[in-house]
């Protein structure tokens, strides 16, 4: 036995080395330059970091909304033209109907940054209780309330439904679901704003530009909108809710997003170079009579400018850290002005008149957007009404990421269904997108296509 | 004086007298000395020669002869005479006493190689013949004038079943090398690189364009690997797969390159030198339309004022723009209407290739000092390499200083160390997805400007807007990568009793990189006329980036040979250790202060900061019985860890089984004169198990929030980059057999391997798609399985040698399946690349990496349908586009052939490699014909193709894949030993070398050997912007005193 030892000691001790060694590589290496996911749902601080990178999200880069809203919402009625054709999914986009597939990847980016942020600004409200003080506590909800209502809005825009649980195989909900879950999350924090204020600490922490009080008002009167003409009849409770709504905001008071050249505005980026898409023309792509009669609009070279044979963005689009509106003033007033007409009584339409009036012949427009119109002359009934205010609509909001959510809510001429010739009238080449494929062949719960 | 000096004598003596007395009684000194020789009579130099069981061995010398002077017990022992090429011999002697052996021997030919020791581990090697598992050799020889200064590129055409791509024909391109096809998805499916028992890096960094963006699986840059100077290398060994994988399991399912650098030998010292001129030039000019027409009208062409008309190819001038000529309307299937215009105007078109090409210059210069004796061995080396690149302004140069000692101390103790330090620096310009790729540029811009004409303050003119023009990228920027690298090892190897091998290794591999990049403020207006950014960099840019990349391994292996009557055995265990740690800066600014190249002058500096950190380890235990030298049977196990993976999933258990059996060597073979015809033969199999421990990245199975900036405020996101606890390490099974056979007395042999490579156990590593509504877009997972299954065919032989002739010839022949076979996600994952395009796929049934896109509509012969107008109809169902599987960029077949012609002085060396059955997707054709300055542009031009035809093609990704086969003429080279002129001298040789001369392929583009996805495992056959692989001629003088 000793013999045996002596002879395989060196074996012995060897594998005990090994076994030492072995059982020593326990190690676990932490990336210095990432956060775990766990500390920032117990800390205030973090939850303001993941408040400003909300709208990190929303706003910088390609794949952000604040690119793929415009980008889509111009293209779906006709208001861009491709430049360079290799820019494939753009193509796709002119071309509309059956060109646009669920591999496009405008219309995955969309969802997919639409679906994070409002993952993002879920995990804030449903850590909120972390914050101890008052304003710190309801400036973390304004905000998640703000980028939830504006990702789940987008997506309401452009996607029949919408899925508002995160979950594997997540269920799917109707538009109209999804806008009241939008509405009743905007509400609850107007109703806070009302008696408490964020907190200049929680304002140091994200990017300065927004006033959330009149932000939150004005959300609410852009998407009870669109929910009293969700189901296609007009509901006049949310309509009254939007006038309210609507009515609430300081116009005189701005919320934008604000770039810097490490934090782009891709759409500006994009639109300077020229190099992907161009404005189609001085139309703006407005259609049968909608077109302005050209030099008539002050707003249309307010706009765009021509470049060779190009016409390139101005304002939110002009470079890659021009500032984007979260609203615009006069979308306030053509809201008041579009429900109006929709409850069409004598007084309503007088009312109605009056706001798009405010518009034709506004000269004190905070961001410049000003029409410099007459007043409105036509006839005063709901439908040539809101022919001029979806004009207006178009003229007022150019580029804004709603083109394709009014030209369908004011039931403007739709598409022709493949095989069937295009309509050279018909004012959208979409009624909403497919589904992208990452979430249809990953989610058995995914909705079929619409079928235009 | 006299006594004292005869007392010294007498003390002498009596000294002698004790040893000899001592000797007397239990050892007697032994001489035993001869010559080696060939069959055809020559001397063999540097043939070993072993006295077994014992310590002690040599090896022959220039002239071939031997001596060796030791003490031995009375006994039997075996003289054991070995050299490359030549099957081994044993002689038996008897030792009795003091004795005198004189044995001369004449070594035969060994086409396969058979008794040659291959290095299987780190510092572990057997005889070929005892391995059940193919290891593939290169010797320094054959990566002596190849044409190249690159290690791997020496080595295309030379391994049978490896797959050698220049992916970028600049002068630090890299180079990717496939053992038996693509064997992991995630991470890379490069071969472990080992340098005399040290793990190296192969990493491929780009540190100089860090904007380039070829997409998450891409892998673009100089792959490390040209560091190494091949004038530095004796012997490459090369383990293909997971079934040799006992001593490197856990890094081995890629193959494992085992190179073993130049050591000194004992004897005279000796001084080797060479010296190289190089000459590269562009072997194949795409097409440039030079046709003077372009569509649209005269303010179209002016550069500047009408940007992006892009030769109006695709695009629709109207009305409101000036154009007043005839519209040709077209509606393509997908509804996008077009109102071409159709008239013509003058221009003068220009071919840019004139000005981005030039013919470039280069030199190789080696010397080495070695020698030594018994105890001492040593070798210094030093190397200067420089070439230059093809496109105007790029060039690679390398410095190499080396050392390695070998100090044996005893019959039991020797201590090694090496040093091998580098200093590479590359000028260089991206290449693929970037506005600064000169090779993009001339694709992407419109040639009917002339880019060197000046404005009167002398600057260069715009040229398209949106585009740079490519004399700008030649001369306004600047990009470069310098690296400094050390690679080190100390190894101890110990033989404490006859029999027993204690071999530890320390190795250390520490590469420093600094990446420079700066492209100048354009001069021209029109992309310059606001204070903002594009992705053209109109305003300047600069970048300062640093790295280092650190590993460290620790190797101990213990091996014990016994012989019992015909049983012999070894056994081995061992344990390896590696840390690895790689970190740096990205600091990119731009808006540049004139005169400033740093980002020092940037208005605007992103910097971020990476550092990755991992160990893995592993032990394992490996005994292999010989039996009467005729059968061997090999069983292994291992187990590895890797802190990459969580910690209940990181050690795994790989086993590995193998048997050889020797056929001719059982006395039936020559009882029954199969000897007459099949000189030998040998039968083996093995199989085993091998693990991906860097399959995901360090912190890849974490859920993590990242920072990032908005709007000057630090802001953090949730990753969409879900976490994975459970993730476990990717696992393939090799299983291959094969015959190695020689006939003719050994003058044709003939190896067969058959293998079958599987990612097991569902273990397959993928970044997955996820629904995005699930919280997250990606996650890794062990979603499936793939396969690789093939055989590999080599044949080599002499088919004359004589006095004067030594003719050899050899080929072979690989075929390869990759097939993902099983997936958990069955929807397609689309693979982020350079293109932007979704047509890079991962899915179960497809090969890795497959080509996926719309199709053309064809009839029942095959044609593509054309509409009424005469242009291509593609699939589409009515609502949208119809996609398939349409390309794949792994080929079917791996060839190559060659011979060595060898009359008195003068050798003559042939080498022929090629793939085929691939295809490449072609993104720089299209690119060409869309801007319009392409042959089938011309056409629609010409009205040889209906107006719209290219718009109508524009979007099928069909129209971009090609066949990418090719068999390319690698190397021809002629060599004269030239006659003694001095007598220092003791040999000299001046050779003349072609590379990549000739290259048999339909390709339309440079060459189908090439990818924008640089080195990466699923990105492969992509060309877009990617410089051509030159042709090269090199003149090389080579001198031994």
């Amino acid at each position: 036995m000793k013999i045996l030892i002596k002879k395989y000691s060196i074996y012995f001790s060897i594998i005990s080395v090994l076994m030492i060694l072995l059982s020593s590589c326990n190690k676990e290496y932490i990336n210095p330059s990432s956060v775990p996911t766990e500390v920032i749902s117990a800390n205030t601080e973090s939850l303001m970091n993941l408040a400003a990178g909300l709208q990190r999200r929303y706003t910088v880069g390609r794949l952000s909304p604040s690119y793929n809203l415009p980008v889509a919402g111009g293209y779906s009625v006709f208001a861009l033209r491709t430049t360079n054709t290799g820019n494939v999914a753009e193509t796709a986009l002119e071309a509309g109907r059956g060109a646009i597939n669920n591999g496009n990847s405008i219309v995955s980016s969309l969802w997919t940054q639409c679906l994070l942020g409002k993952n993002e600004a879920e995990f804030i409200l449903k850590n909120l209780s972390v914050a101890t003080d008052a304003g710190d506590k309801v400036g973390l909800k304004a905000y998640a309330s703000i980028f939830y209502a504006l990702n789940v809005g987008a997506l309401c825009q452009f996607y029949e439904k919408v899925p508002l649980t995160t979950a594997i195989n997540a269920s799917f909900d109707s538009r109209e679901d999804a806008l009241k879950k939008v509405v009743q999350i905007l509400e609850s924090v107007d109703l806070d704003l009302a008696s408490t204020s964020p907190s200049p600490r929680f304002l140091t922490r994200v990017p300065p530009g927004i006033d959330a009080k009149n932000a939150v008002k004005a959300l609410l009167a852009r998407f009870c909108n669109m929910l009293s003409m969700v189901t296609g009849t007009y509901n006049a409770t949310d309509g009254n809710k939007a006038i309210t709504f609507a009515t609430a905001v300081d116009i005189t008071k701005k919320s934008e997003f604000r770039f810097s050249p490490i934090a782009i505005n891709a759409f500006g980026d994009l639109s300077f170079s020229g190099n992907v898409y161009s404005v189609v023309n001085q139309t703006l792509g407005l259609k049968n009579g909608l077109a302005p009669t050209p030099g008539s609009d002050p707003r249309v070279l307010f706009y765009i400018r021509p470049v060779g044979a190009n016409f390139l963005m101005n304002f939110h689009g002009l470079n890659n850290i021009a500032p984007i509106p979260l609203y615009l003033p006069g979308e306030m007033n053509l809201i008041i002005a579009e429900n109006n007409a929709r409850i069409n009584t004598p007084a309503s339409l007088t009312l109605s008149v009056n706001a798009l009036n405010a518009i034709l012949t506004k000269t004190t427009d905070i961001y410049g957007v000003n029409a410099l119109q007459p007043s409105y002359s036509g006839t005063v009934a709901t439908t040539n009404l809101l022919t001029e205010i979806y004009k207006q609509r178009r003229l007022e909001l150019f580029l804004t990421g709603m083109e394709l959510e009014d030209c369908r809510r004011f039931n403007r001429l739709g598409p022709t269904i493949p095989p069937a010739a295009v309509d050279p009238t018909s004012e959208r080449n979409r009624n909403f997108y497919p589904y992208p494929l990452t979430e249809r062949t990953n989610n058995t719960n995914t909705p079929a296509d619409p079928v235009i | 004086m006299t006594t004292l000096l005869k007392q010294g004598n007498r003390l002498r003596f009596l000294i002698a007298s004790l040893f000899i007395l001592i000797g007397f009684a239990s050892q007697a000194q032994v001489i035993l000395k001869g010559k080696v020789t060939g069959p055809n009579g020559t001397a063999i130099s540097n043939a070993s020669v072993q006295v077994e069981p014992s310590n002690a061995g040599t090896n022959t010398d220039a002239s071939g002869n031997y001596s060796i002077t030791t003490t031995l017990k009375p006994g039997k022992y075996s003289l054991v005479f070995s050299s490359v090429g030549y099957k081994g011999i044993t002689k038996n002697i008897t030792v009795t006493g003091s004795d005198l052996f004189d044995n001369d021997v004449t070594l035969s030919a060994d086409p396969l190689a058979m008794d040659e020791v291959v290095v299987i581990g780190s510092s572990l090697s057997q005889s070929r013949k005892q391995l059940g598992n193919t290891v593939n050799s290169v010797t320094s020889k054959q990566l002596q004038n190849t044409g190249s200064g690159n290690l791997s590129a020496a080595l295309q055409g030379k391994v049978p079943g490896a797959q050698i791509t220049q992916t970028s024909g600049d002068p630090a391109g890299s180079i990717s090398i496939r053992m038996r096809g693509t064997s992991t998805i995630s991470g890379s499916s490069e071969p472990l690189y080992v340098i005399d028992g040290v793990i190296v890096s192969n990493a491929t960094v780009n540190l100089s364009s860090p904007f380039v963006d070829g997409g998450r699986e891409s892998s673009i840059g100089t792959n490390r690997m040209a560091d190494i100077n091949p004038n530095d290398i004796e012997k490459i060994d090369i383990i293909p797969g997971a079934a040799a994988g006992a001593i490197y399991g856990s890094r081995a399912n890629n193959g494992v390159v085992l190179i073993t650098t130049k050591k000194g030998k004992a004897g005279q010292m000796k001084i080797d030198f060479s010296t190289s001129y190089i000459s590269n030039s562009l072997r194949k000019r795409v097409y440039i339309s030079k046709y003077g027409k372009m569509f649209g009208l005269e303010k179209l062409t002016t550069a500047g004022t009408q940007p992006y008309a892009l030769g109006n190819i695709s695009n629709a001038p109207s009305a409101a723009q000036g154009y007043t000529g005839t519209i040709t309307p077209y509606t393509r299937q997908d509804g996008t209407l077009r109102n071409f215009a159709s008239d013509v105007v003058d221009v003068s078109r220009n071919d840019y290739q004139d000005d981005l090409f030039r013919n470039a210059n280069g030199t190789d210069n080696y010397l080495s000092l070695s020698g030594g004796n018994d105890k001492t061995k040593y070798l210094i080396s030093g190397g200067y390499f420089k070439n230059e690149g093809i496109v105007v302004g790029t060039d690679f140069r390398r410095f190499n200083l080396k050392t390695r000692i070998e100090q044996a101390f005893s019959n039991k103790l020797t201590l090694i160390g090496g040093f091998n330090y580098t200093n590479s620096f590359a000028n260089e310009l991206p290449n693929g997805n970037s506005f600064t790729s000169p090779i993009n540029s001339m694709n992407i811009t419109n040639n009917t400007f002339n880019i060197k004409g000046r404005d009167v303050t002398g600057n260069l003119r715009q040229v398209d807007g949106g585009r740079v023009n490519p004399i700008s990228i030649l001369e306004e920027s600047k990009f470069s990568t310098g690296i400094n690298r050390v690679i080190g090892d100390l190894q101890f190897k110990i033989k404490p009793v006859v029999g027993l091998n204690i071999d530890y290794i320390l190795g250390i591999d520490n590469i420093s990189g600094e990446g420079l990049g700066f492209i100048g403020r354009y001069a021209y207006n029109g992309i310059n006329n606001n204070n903002v950014l594009t992705a053209n960099r109109p305003i300047g840019y600069a970048n300062n980036s640093f790295y280092n990349n650190f590993q460290i391994n620790n190797d101990l292996n213990i091996s014990y040979t016994k012989k019992i009557r015909k049983i012999s055995s070894l056994t081995t265990i061992g344990f390896n250790h590696q840390y690895l740690k790689n970190s740096g800066v990205l600091s990119q600014g731009e808006d540049m202060v004139i005169g400033v190249t740093s980002t020092n002058g940037a208005a605007n500096i992103t910097t971020s900061y990476f550092d990755n950190r991992l160990q893995t380890y592993g032990g394992f235990i490996q005994e292999t019985f010989g039996i009467d030298d005729k059968i061997y049977l090999t069983a292994a196990g291992r187990i590895d860890g890797s802190t990459v993976f969580p910690k209940d999933n990181r050690t795994f258990f790989y086993p590995k089984l193998s048997a050889a059996v020797n056929l001719s060597d059982f006395e039936f073979w020559s009882k029954n004169k199969i000897d007459k015809i099949i000189s030998s033969a040998r039968l083996r199999t093995s199989w085993g198990l091998a693990g991906n421990l860097t399959g995901i990245g360090p912190y890849d199975r974490f859920n993590s929030s990242n920072p990032g900036i908005v709007n000057n405020t630090i802001g953090l996101n949730i990753s969409s980059l879900i976490g994975n606890p459970v993730i476990e390490p990717e696992r393939s099974s090799e299983f291959e057999f094969g015959i190695d056979l020689s006939f003719l007395k050994n003058r044709l042999g003939l190896t067969f391997t058959n293998y079958s490579k599987k990612i097991i156990n569902n273990s397959l590593l993928v970044a997955r798609t996820l629904a995005p509504s699930s919280g997250g877009d990606t996650k890794f997972e062990n979603v499936g399985n793939m396969t690789n299954k093939g055989w590999e065919l080599a044949i080599n032989g002499t088919p004359v040698v004589t006095k004067d002739i030594n003719w050899s010839v050899f080929a072979s022949l690989n075929r390869n399946k990759n097939i993902i076979t099983a997936s958990t996600q069955v929807a397609p994952i689309f693979l982020s690349n350079a293109l932007g395009a979704n047509s890079f796929i991962i899915q179960a049934g497809q090969p890795a990496g497959a080509f996926y896109g719309n199709y053309f509509e064809r009839d029942a012969s095959g044609n593509i349908k054309l509409d009424a107008g005469g242009r291509t109809l593609s699939a589409y169902n009515g609502t949208a586009p119809m996609l398939k599987v349409i390309g794949s960029p792994h080929p079917d077949w791996i060839t190559s052939f060659g011979t060595t012609f060898e009359y008195k002085k003068l050798s003559l060396n042939v080498l022929f490699d090629g793939a085929i059955g691939q295809e490449v997707f072609n993104a720089d054709r299209r690119t060409r014909q869309g801007v319009g300055i392409g042959d089938l542009s011309e056409k629609e031009l010409k009205g040889e193709l209906p107006r719209g035809y290219i718009f109508s093609l524009y979007v099928t990704e069909e129209w971009r894949v090609e066949s990418g086969s090719y068999i390319k003429l690698r190397e021809l080279g002629l060599t004269y030993q030239l006659p003694s002129f001095a007598k220092f001298v003791k040999n000299s040789s001046i050779s003349l070398t072609g590379r990549n001369l000739l290259s048999f392929d339909t390709y339309d583009g440079y060459d189908p050997e090439t990818n924008a996805g640089g080195n990466s495992s699923v990105l492969r056959g992509i060309d877009f912007g990617n410089v051509p692989t030159p042709r090269t001629v090199q003149l090389t003088l080579r001198a031994s005193f």
